[in-house]
């Protein structure tokens, strides 16, 4: 078959131009959207705006690296500063003194292994790109009383990684109890193709420096949202809920080629909302009505016998106009009615709340078949504390805002629960200390940091990986001293910082001056270069 | 993760790199092999054999665009799969060559076929041509498989008018490979 040449030649096509039509930026044709009235939560909105408004205003700020990057500034993979501690109350009276020690004792070698496609195990050498900071303060009681304060260390994270991240405090060397306070999404949204998007927002966009940082939380209103109870979803909904029972044995049905199920919807899209979970896609039938659409699992699907399909209205009652199963090839709409299923239908009202409730814990199921590291996400909230972020989403960016994300238009409440667990935000933790009057007490601080990274390098050096801290940005602290210190760099070469490190002179510590933000680019030595 | 980052992985010999990539792009490879093979147990063998590949040539290759870089791997493994069991039924490959024959370019005076990376080259060329959307939407067909009614459900555009459209692209394709002389 003479196709056959062209397919092949297809393949080979510039990858900028499957780049540019890769599945989550292919541009929708806007729709209006219903809005639920009176549900704006704009306590947040606000905050999360900050973010964006900065990533506009800051020159250079959405660069993402590039050769030409200056050292210490923004950064394609962004790890955040180390931030100083905070405390809730006033804290006159006390004085504090901070020595923040990067060390970089995960940087040596260790060795892994991994058994490859003959059964045999491979040995490599590997390090960590991480650095543990200790972000220490001695704090002394000037006055004559005792003094007993909330303090709060903030660090970036998200769901997925925070909690082997979630810093260890010690008070005078011993444990202490933390609570953990989470904040919103850090991150706006920008444009799927860049500039020439204008005011899309198609795609997440994280904090890429520290000046977007500074924007986000001087104010003191993120941590103020963070301390703050999540949004309740206590709206009534209309649920359709969709169930497939199997008519032939598994082994025949599995056989079966692309059996689908097809919910057509009839509905006045100014007075109704129609959100979906659980299905793989949408599209306007021949008539211009709203046909969702998903697979209908085969035994060895991982969702077999555990999938949920929901149509959630707000607003208006809708109109199924059909359900029904499809199997074969070509497009849904050609395919033949497959009889191998039936699809049952159940209509039932309930909150918000309780149906996202439900999901979540659903998701929770499924997180069982993801990695280790995403099952860290049921050790850090549990699934009711898990529904109050997806509520908090959804109303700044989501379905429930008045203003949301492109990124969520189609209605895919399946998207923002992910999504949930794998955006950037400002994380704290929180406890009690007392300093008896007219002493001292030391305040531990360790937390585990990855590089920042930037793939393209600066200046001439490749594989350059940043570790970074600023002195007063979010903190009302009397902090009289500050000092950083470098530990365990036998594995690294600092290659440019303004802290003023010098490893080859042995200067390893030093006292800080008046700068806002200090820096340093790194890289790790490895065998046969040092 | 950032692809770079994930890249990182791979010069950094970190096991992680494959769990990373499984996690951003492994449904999108495995909608690619899926659309070729139409079967899912070959297709997720070949999605693994993607990422072996990958772990193989990360370093020393560097991809630009790391999600495209895999998307071929995984393309041409599909193929050559299919190739090898060609005793299937009709599967999602099979339409889109049928589809394709409409770009086949009927050239007089042509003993001999252009090489592959002649074709590659023109249909470069005439993707250049063409507006974004096009661009997109014939890629999205023919390279990664999408079908009419899934990429109907992505844009919102009815299913009868992307057919249109991308039957009109493939006459394009085809008079502009004739206009350039390539011969398949």
């Amino acid at each position: 078959m003479k196709s056959e040449r062209i397919f092949d030649a297809i393949t080979e096509i510039n990858e900028e131009y499957i780049e540019e039509a890769k599945a989550e930026e292919v541009k929708r044709k806007k729709k209006p959207f219903w809005k639920i009235a009176g549900m704006a939560a704009a306590f947040f909105i606000g905050v999360v705006a900050l973010g964006i408004i900065g990533r506009i205003l800051l020159p250079g700020a959405s660069a993402g690296g590039g050769t030409n990057r200056e050292p210490g500034s923004d950064y394609m993979s962004y790890s955040g500063p180390a931030f100083p501690l905070t405390a809730l109350e006033d804290t006159s009276g006390l004085e504090f003194e901070r020595n923040v020690d990067f060390d970089f004792s995960p940087y040596y070698n260790h060795q892994e292994s991994y058994e490859n496609s003959k059964g045999e195990m491979v040995y490599y050498d590997s390090w960590d790109n991480d650095a543990v900071i200790r972000d220490n303060y001695t704090v002394t009681n000037t006055t004559d009383e005792d003094i007993t304060f909330t303090a709060v260390y903030p660090f970036a994270g998200n769901f997925r990684t925070a909690l082997s991240r979630i810093p260890k405090i010690t008070v005078d060397g011993k444990t202490v109890e933390t609570e953990l306070k989470i904040g919103p999404y850090s991150g706006g949204f920008a444009p799927a193709w860049g500039d020439e998007g204008g005011s899309e927002s198609l795609n997440l966009s994280s904090l890429e420096s520290w000046d977007e940082y500074k924007i986000l939380l001087e104010s003191g209103e993120y941590l103020k949202d963070a301390l703050a109870e999540n949004p309740s979803l206590d709206q009534e909904v209309i649920v359709y809920s969709f169930g497939i029972d199997y008519n032939i044995p598994m082994e025949e049905f599995d056989q079966i080629e692309n059996a689908d199920l097809l919910i057509d919807v009839n509905f006045n899209e100014e007075k109704s909302g129609v959100l979906n979970y659980g299905f793989n896609g949408m599209f306007r039938n021949e008539e211009g009505r709203k046909t969702f659409n998903t697979h209908i699992p085969k035994s060895f699907s991982p969702d077999f016998g555990k999938q949920k399909i929901y149509l959630i209205v707000t607003g208006e009652d809708i109109e199924i106009a059909e359900a029904k199963a499809v199997a074969g090839m070509g497009d849904y709409e050609k395919r033949p009615e497959t009889d191998a299923v039936t699809v049952t239908m159940e209509r039932f009202e309930t909150t918000f709340g309780e149906l996202m409730f439900n999901m979540v814990d659903y998701s929770d199921e499924m997180i069982k078949y993801g990695s280790q590291e995403e099952a860290t996400i049921r050790d850090l909230v549990s699934s009711e504390e898990y529904v109050g972020y997806v509520a908090e989403f959804l109303y700044a960016h989501g379905q429930l805002s008045e203003n949301p994300a492109e990124r969520y238009s189609f209605g895919r409440l399946d998207d923002v629960i992910s999504e949930v667990g794998h955006v950037s935000r400002v994380m704290y933790v929180t406890f009690e200390v007392t300093v008896p009057a007219g002493e001292t007490l030391e305040i531990g601080t360790s937390t585990i940091r990855e590089a920042s990274y930037d793939f393209f390098g600066s200046r001439e050096k490749m594989d350059l990986e940043g570790f970074d801290m600023v002195t007063r940005l979010g903190t009302n602290l009397n902090i009289i001293k500050q000092t950083a210190s470098v530990s365990n760099t036998e594995e690294i070469e600092i290659v440019y910082n303004n802290f003023g490190f010098d490893l080859q002179s042995g200067i390893t510590s030093v006292l800080l001056g008046d700068e806002e933000h200090y820096w340093m680019e790194i890289a790790k030595i490895r065998s046969g270069e040092n | 993760m950032e692809d770079a980052k994930i890249i990182e992985l791979y010069y950094a010999r970190n096991e992680s790199a494959i769990a990373e990539t499984e996690r951003k792009f492994g449904k999108m490879l495995f909608s690619i092999a899926m659309n070729v093979l139409s079967n899912p147990e070959d297709s997720e063998e070949t999605v693994n054999d993607t990422y072996g590949k990958a772990w193989n040539s990360i370093p020393p290759q560097k991809p630009d665009f790391l999600g495209a870089w895999l998307g071929k791997i995984t393309r041409n493994l599909s193929i050559s799969r299919w190739r090898k069991n060609k005793a299937q039924k009709r599967s999602g490959i099979e339409i889109m060559l049928s589809e394709l024959e409409d770009c086949v370019p009927s050239v007089e005076n042509t003993e001999e076929e252009s090489e592959s990376g002649e074709i590659t080259s023109a249909i470069n060329r005439w993707l250049g041509t063409l507006e974004k959307e096009e661009r997109i939407y014939f890629i999205r067909r023919y390279w990664y498989g999408d079908s009419v009614a899934e990429l109907s459900a992505r844009t919102n555009i009815p299913a009868k008018k992307l057919s249109s459209k991308m039957f009109r692209l493939r006459k394009s394709l085809k008079e502009f490979l004739e206009k350039e002389g390539i011969s398949v």
